[in-house]
């Protein structure tokens, strides 16, 4: 194997699929980067075998051929070379090396037989989606999946497909978040159901570029995203009926300034208890007062803001810091809130939404008790 | 004929003696008793062959008339009861007035005895039960009984007799007994005419640093509670020293030395399990409870005590302890010897004990030990005197002083178990599951007396099914779980939804750990006696951080900074350590910087 290629080039491609080889692994091999030179393209794969990422880039291939090697040094060296055309080879013995200008570098390499091969993703169905589209998606649901691996079926965002819309949401049983978008193409006719893991999606939202197809298959799931693929399995999971959970009749409704109110919670939970940071909500007409205080330290935190409230005055307690990670997802400058009771479910949603879009967030409240 | 016969007076008695006197020692405390019940402050007591040949107390109690010492060796002759109403009262040993006349017939016995208004004193000599002779001689006020050829004329009891080693073991048993609960009485001891000991009326503590030991003393904290109409005071081992084998463990209920089960295991709870299992704390507690509150007159030798309410009992004993206990805490460390093996008090280590010799064909006053205490008048001596007589207390050597950890500085995490810290004497290192499991038990037990846990409303209710035994058990710790917590509906006999879980913890799998808590509670053996203690356990355990759990720096700072502000902060609930620490001194040790 040989080729020539830039460093610029081929740092960029490093740092892609780098992200998936795993740190810790039994098989000794994921730490390898697979490197295969074919037709004037490089392509670069690694694999934690759940998730796998492979990215082209345009070479001038001299021999064709293919070597895995040690990802971590050979990223370092790359990394650190000058923007200049480097010429890397591979010999017999699997010996990797590099030349540039004035350096000359040697790293041992293993055979690409013994590299693991990537799924083959048999085609159930495809959607075509804009890429930024699926990144904020996936940005806006993510960050509410469990990592209890008790509950597989909630580490993973479920990619639901319901005729127009597509639907990905995110629980860990406490909060939820749900993104539906309708702006898409796909053969799919029935509906979907499919629970991807985290780890697959962190790579995808980085992809903003371009049109994005999913492939759904029986047991993985591909996103072609250009000149890189992801592959992931799926969760064989049941994913609970969410739908069930989500009240539909809060009749109070809140609307506030997302960045104050997100601001105050964050000043007013520094007096909560650190592992509850639970803060107590009162809400009348005019205004809304967070409190908060431990009951150990003796510490109290209080802030009375402006807001608009339309329904019978309620108090309501919560863990400030699901309410922050919620707010914090919303883009626009106020937010709603619609709320029941002090144990029902609070739904939080933009103050107006994107076009074809829809997002929302639910968190479970904590009894006060009294 | 009738078969049925009216058995003859010296018969009755002699099967009577079967019950009270079992073995010199018995006699012993039997005379004690009514030396004390006499108002005597000065006891000698004179033992000869075990106390098989002879057994002699002597007091300056009240003494009898000749009048009432010819009616006290019969049966049911006493003074200190009238009345079947004085029964509930008693504050006296005896009252049954069987003691003497099952001695006397089991016996020879001298009974010398002088009221202080009498001139002279009366001599009784009895045989076979019956007085035999009756004179009159000169003596001190007070009484002397002497008891020879114990057990002649019951030969079973007599060769099931141990070897005068033996004996003599248990009779001193008996005496550190009322040595501890008197102080106020002079107690000397003779055998085989050497004098042993001569305890001098002192107070408690000093009785108790003569008897017990300096060392072991500074090893205890003081308990004094009034609480639930009861008052107790005495002294506990610190948590940190734990004993391997049985730690010795005196309970005087008015006085009176008693043995009960419940009481020593409210001592062993009270330490928050900062013990291990099966360890058992070293104490010497004194009860003072209204009479009425229990029944001594369950046995003829009164050892055991039925408590109307065994419960209250516990309560008042446990919470005595507890509250003494929180004042202290202590930290193990990897100090050299203390980390790899037990290390032994010193008061058992290097001296030959008297009664160790038992195994070997030596006569007890012929050890050397027994002249050196008599002649040095050592006073260590009487304290390797009496350390002998029970099980040797091996004491689990950890470190004595506190040393705060500062939690402020660089933590890290060892393999998802250890929390690795910088403190100012070296390095701790903190157990994350059994840190948070001590954190959640004293949570709980919080929860169940002042404040409830909040409850973390579920989006997914989760729905549980329980055997029937099981939901029986469920129903009835409901309410302590809404304490807890988690907010449970329960449907038909069966079934329940958990609607909330506590805030306080990560939880995930409800129902595994509910499952997992319900079992836990059903097998700790003494959930009925103290179901709250039984549910903070399985609570803690079941729902604390598990070994392996990766943990962010602010989760670890706040794991840390939560487990100083417990009661116990060194010692898991199931009496594992939570800290260990390893000190520069101990590194320079090992890196040989200093030697
Ligand atoms: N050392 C003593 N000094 C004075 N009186 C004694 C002494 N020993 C026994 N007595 C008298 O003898 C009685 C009988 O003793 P005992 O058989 O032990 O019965 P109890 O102690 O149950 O009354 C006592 O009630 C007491 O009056
Ligand atoms: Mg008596």
């Amino acid at each position: 194997m040989k080729f020539i290629v830039t460093q610029a080039d081929l740092s960029k491609a490093l740092v892609k699929v780098i992200s998936v080889v795993p740190t810790k692994t039994t098989l000794p091999v994921l730490g390898n980067i697979l490197m295969t030179a074919k037709d004037g393209f490089l392509n670069l794969t690694a694999t934690d075998l759940d998730v796998s990422i492979m990215t082209k880039i345009s070479v001038d291939v001299k021999e064709p051929g293919g070597i895995t090697v040690p990802s971590k040094q050979f990223n370092e060296l790359v990394k650190n070379l000058p923007n200049i055309p480097l010429e890397i080879s591979s010999d017999a013995q699997y010996k990797l090396l590099v030349k540039c200008d004035k350096g000359d570098y040697r790293l041992s390499g293993e055979t690409d037989d013994d590299y693991p091969a990537l799924p083959v993703v048999d085609e159930k169905g495809i959607l075509k989606i804009d890429a930024k589209v699926l990144s904020r998606m996936i940005g806006k649901t993510s960050f509410s999946v469990s990592s209890d691996p008790l509950r597989p079926a909630l580490t993973g965002v479920l990619f639901q497909v319901m005729g127009s819309e597509l639907r990905l949401v995110a629980t860990d049983g406490h909060r939820l978040a749900k993104m539906t978008y309708t702006k898409f193409e796909s053969n799919i006719k029935d509906t979907l159901n499919v629970i991807v893991p985290t780890k697959a999606l962190s790579e995808v939202a980085k992809e903003n570029k371009d049109v994005t197809s999913i492939n759904f298959g029986q047991n993985h799931i591909r996103f072609d995203m250009g000149d890189t693929q992801v592959y992931s399995r799926i969760l064989e999971e049941t994913y609970p009926d969410y739908e069930r959970v989500i009240p539909s009749n809060n009749d109070k409704k809140m609307t506030a300034e997302t960045h104050m109110l997100a601001d105050a919670f964050k000043r007013v939970s520094i007096f909560a208890n650190p592992i509850t940071h639970q803060v107590r909500m009162g809400m009348s007409k005019k205004d809304l007062t967070i409190t908060a205080e431990d009951m150990d330290g003796g510490n109290k935190g209080t802030e009375k803001l402006k807001v608009e409230f339309e329904g019978d005055d309620l108090q309501i307690g919560y863990n400030a810091h699901l309410l922050m990670s919620a707010l914090n997802n919303i883009d626009t400058d106020e937010v709603q809130v619609h709320f029941k009771g002090p144990t029902s479910a609070g739904i939080i949603t933009p103050s107006h939404q994107v076009e074809n879009e829809h997002q929302m967030m639910l968190v479970m409240p904590v009894r006060l008790n009294d | 004929m009738s078969k049925i016969k009216i058995l003859p007076e010296h018969i009755a008695n002699k099967i009577a003696a079967g019950e009270v006197v079992e073995r010199p020692a018995s006699v012993v405390k039997e005379l004690i008793e009514n030396s004390i019940d006499a108002g005597a402050d000065e006891i000698v007591i004179t033992i000869k062959g075990g106390g098989k040949n002879l057994i002699q107390i002597i007091d300056n109690g009240s003494g009898m008339t000749q009048e009432d010492a010819l009616l006290c060796v019969e049966r049911h002759a006493t003074s200190k009861i009238s009345a079947w109403e004085d029964l509930e009262h008693v504050r006296s040993f005896g009252f049954r007035g069987e003691a003497l006349a099952s001695i006397c017939s089991v016996a020879d016995v001298d009974i010398k005895t002088r009221v202080k208004e009498s001139d002279v004193a009366a001599l009784l000599k009895i045989h076979a039960g019956k007085i035999s002779e009756v004179t009159q001689e000169a003596g001190l006020a007070g009484t002397s009984i002497t008891v020879k050829n114990l057990f002649y004329n019951v030969p079973a009891r007599r060769n099931f007799l141990k070897t005068n080693n033996t004996e003599f073991r248990h009779i001193a048993g008996v005496m550190k007994k009322f040595a501890i609960a008197y102080p106020q009485i002079e107690f000397t001891l003779i055998h085989e005419d050497e004098k042993i000991f001569q305890l001098k009326k002192s107070d408690l503590p000093t009785r108790l640093e003569k008897i017990i030991g300096k060392d072991v003393m500074s090893y205890t904290l003081p308990v004094d509670k009034d609480q639930f109409g009861a008052h107790i005071k005495g002294y506990i081992s610190k948590p940190s020293f734990s004993y391997k084998t049985h730690g010795e463990q005196f309970l005087f209920l008015n006085g009176r030395p008693i043995t009960n089960r419940t009481a020593s295991y409210a001592v062993f709870s009270a330490y928050g399990h900062s013990i291990p299992k099966g360890d058992k704390p070293f104490f010497i507690l004194f009860l003072e409870w209204n009479p009425e509150e229990f029944d001594v007159n369950v046995h003829p030798t009164k050892a055991e005590v039925k408590f109307k309410d065994e419960q209250l009992l516990y309560r008042i004993v446990f919470h005595a302890v507890q509250d003494s206990m929180v004042t202290d805490a202590l930290i193990p460390t990897m100090d050299n010897q203390a980390s790899a093996e037990t290390a032994t008090l010193h008061l058992n280590d290097q001296s030959v004990l008297p009664f160790e010799t038992q195994r070997r064909p030596v006569q007890f006053g012929q050890t050397a030990v027994a002249h050196e205490m008599v002649h040095s008048g050592h006073e260590e001596s009487v304290v390797q005197f009496f350390s002998a007589d029970e099980q040797k207390t091996q004491v689990q050597k950890q470190l004595v002083q506190r040393q705060p950890v500062n939690p402020s500085t660089l933590v890290w995490q060892l393999h998802n178990r250890y929390i690795v810290s910088q403190i100012k004497s070296g390095i701790a290192i903190i157990d994350q599951h059994v840190a948070h499991e001590r954190i959640l038990y004293e949570r709980a037990l919080d929860a169940f007396d002042h404040n409830p846990i909040f409850s973390q409303q579920l989006l997914f209710p989760q729905t549980i099914e329980f055997t029937p035994e099981d939901y029986a058990i469920v129903e009835h710790i409901l309410p302590l779980m809404e304490k807890l917590g988690f907010v449970v509906k329960t449907f038909g006999k069966r079934t329940i939804v958990v609607e909330a879980v506590p805030a306080d913890v990560r939880l995930g799998n409800e129902q595994k750990i509910l499952l997992d808590m319900i079992q836990h509670y059903k097998d700790n053996e003494n959930h009925d006696l103290d179901p709250r203690d039984s549910l903070a356990k399985s609570f803690s355990c079941k729902t604390a951080i598990k070994s392996g759990d990766p943990l962010t720096v602010d989760e670890m700072n706040g794991l840390i900074d939560q487990l100083f502000a417990c009661k116990f902060p060194y010692v898991c609930p199931h009496g594992r350590p939570i800290i260990i620490q390893l000190t520069l001194d101990e590194l320079d040790r090992r890196f040989m910087r200093i030697t």
